[in-house]
């Protein structure tokens, strides 16, 4: 599989003045996002593609692929640095048996990292930055159903929280659900990327071809040799108070289900680490993380890899962890197939860009939707170990659901009902 | 001489434990109750523990008319509501309810327990007139709660039509 022109791509990078909101300077289309604390990148257009396959093997030959690519390209660029030069958006199906996976090289991208801005263009004529647009009108959004019933999602996670309990090996299981909406007029990605920014500055929005969420949780992060991992695992709600937030936080360091859940995503993220990098360090004791809607426990796990692979495969390595599949992840991925009934598509796995050099970051969808045309898919899942109950459960699934959909449609976030007892975990 | 706190306390209990006029006759085991609705051991099980379902604490929990509430709400969920929603909603309704039926019981100790107590002519005659009180009231109280729902949900439905 080669994905070399006849012609060489003509790549160049100029610096830029200062964008301000990266995100308003989309133009519509197709665009692709990365944004944390308003530094980031943003693309648009499709300058080449990437074929990604399906298989135990698609990772490596889809970095292959990208890297001939890569290579035969003619860069010509003003400032270097991680993002500048040309940049694929990557965002990869969960279940490597299914396709969806996408790979894409756009024609614009614009970045900002630690005061400097550059703008890069592949092919053609050097972009100028599009004006900033204003935020349209929210549109209304319109349930229209769901993959699976969900009384049949209750079934399956009381069943897996059953086999848990009672036989081995499983440990954990993650088990999501979807939930479908329409609107009368096109869903725009860009609006909703705004939204989601303004409301968790603190998580890396991204969008990749209609896929558009928010995600707290980052793979990994590969500058040069370095790579870290912020694994997020147990959640607490916020308070209402300060005394209330810190009693919640109290409760979640003490948590024992919490905790387990916890160490079991870490162990994946150091074993897989371990195999690529020496000097592999976890935090000793998580931290909390606060978002506006959750806390979370938060470890970071640092090493230094011992062979120069791309973030992305990087990232093909480490996925799928325990926080988005379960331990063991062979039985946990076997369950899902079997309980879920739908097709999570690129929901929960790997997204984020990697440059020529191989530096790059990804996250892992999820807090997403799935934007096509007028249709629009939701998903959410909980973390199912032997002492869940699945009403508590749903009702957590429900409440990320509503997170969502307001994001969606520029409605508060506050939940419709005060009956959840259950704070939302990171899937 | 006031009548006998205790004798009408029983009686009282004794007559909660038994079908109230208006209550399905029938009563039914765990069992009966799910093989009758087709209501799967999971879903039982959250019923409960949602307070959805408040089982009696003996052998025979459940009655018909239970039969025809889980009825009742899997038809709901088969027109389309997800069963996510109606258990928050059941939750709040839940709660709500819960407070108005500790105030309505509090309404028939304070108006009518008391002032039997205070003139019945016999223990046996005070407890008579609480079970017949209750027997009349639980009932009837019910059926205004069902019928001023009912009139609050054909009011909210017409003016969410107006309103488009």
């Amino acid at each position: 599989m080669t994905a070399t022109d006849t012609t060489t791509v003509r790549v160049r990078t100029a610096a830029a003045q200062d964008p301000g909101d990266l995100l308003a300077r989309l133009p519509e289309g197709v665009v692709f996002a990365w944004v944390r604390h308003g530094d980031g990148l943003v693309g648009w257009g499709e300058a080449h593609r990437v074929p990604v396959g399906t298989g135990a093997g698609r990772f490596p030959a889809a970095v292959a692929a990208l890297e001939g690519w890569f290579a035969a390209a003619d860069v010509d660029r003003e400032i270097d640095g991680a993002g500048t030069g040309p940049v694929a958006f990557a965002s990869m199906t969960f279940d490597p048996r299914t396709q969806g996976s996408q790979l894409v090289i756009p024609r614009v991208v614009v970045g900002r990292s630690g005061g400097r801005c550059w703008i890069t263009t592949v092919g053609g004529a050097a972009a100028t930055l599009p004006d900033p647009t204003p935020l349209p009108e929210p549109t209304r959004i319109r349930y229209a159903g769901a993959s699976a019933p969900e009384v049949r999602w209750l079934e399956a996670v009381d069943a897996v929280a059953g086999e848990i309990r009672t036989e081995g090996p499983l440990q954990k299981v993650v088990l999501a659900r979807d939930l479908q909406v329409w609107s009368a007029e096109p869903l725009d990605v860009r609006p909703i990327l705004r939204r989601l920014s303004a409301r968790f500055s603190g998580c890396w929005t991204f969008a990749a071809g209609g896929l558009v969420g928010a995600t707290p949780e980052l793979l990994v992060r590969r500058r040069g040799t370095a790579v870290e991992s912020l694994v997020l695992a147990g959640s607490a709600p916020r308070g209402r108070d300060r005394a209330q937030d810190d009693e919640a936080a109290a409760a979640l360091a003490r948590s024992h289900k919490d905790r387990v859940e916890h160490d079991l995503a870490v162990g994946s993220v150091v074993e897989v680490l371990t195999g690529l990098c020496s000097a592999v360090e976890a935090e000793d004791e998580p931290h909390l993380l606060r978002l506006p809607n959750v806390q979370h426990l938060a470890t970071r796990v640092t090493g230094t890899l011992l062979q120069p692979l791309s973030a992305l495969a990087v990232a093909g390595a480490l996925h799928p962890t325990a926080a988005v599949c379960g331990t063991p992840v062979e039985d946990a991925m076997g369950r899902i197939r079997e309980l879920e009934r739908m097709d999570r598509g690129r929901y929960s796995g790997p997204v984020g860009w990697v440059d020529a050099a191989g530096d790059g970051e990804f996250g892992i969808a999820l807090r997403c939707a799935e934007i096509s045309g007028t249709r629009g898919r939701l998903f959410a899942g909980a973390g199912i170990v032997g002492e869940s109950l699945p009403e508590l459960e749903l009702e957590e699934t429900r409440l990320k659901l509503r997170a969502m959909q307001s994001a969606l449609e520029a409605t508060p976030a506050a939940p419709y009902s005060s009956g959840g007892r259950k704070p939302p975990s990171s899937v | 001489m006031p009548a006998d706190v205790d004798r009408s306390e029983q009686e009282l209990a004794a007559a909660l434990a038994r079908p109230l006029p208006g209550e399905g006759a029938e009563r039914l085991t765990r069992e009966q109750l799910a093989e009758r609705t087709g209501l799967s051991p999971t879903l039982l099980d959250v019923a409960e523990r949602e307070g959805l379902l408040v089982p009696r604490d003996d052998a025979l929990p459940y009655t018909s008319d239970d039969v025809d509430a889980v009825r009742a709400a899997m038809a709901l969920l088969e027109a389309g509501v997800p069963l996510s929603e109606l258990l928050a909603l059941a939750r709040d309704h839940d709660e709500a309810m819960r407070a108005l039926a500790d105030r309505a019981v509090d309404l028939f100790a304070r108006y009518v327990v008391d002032p039997i107590r205070g003139t019945a002519e016999s223990d046996d005659d005070a407890a008579q007139r609480m079970v017949d009180a209750l027997q009349a009231m639980l009932p009837a109280a019910s059926a205004v709660v069902a019928h001023h729902i009912g009139r609050r949900l054909v009011a909210a439905a017409r003016a969410r039509i107006e309103q488009q």
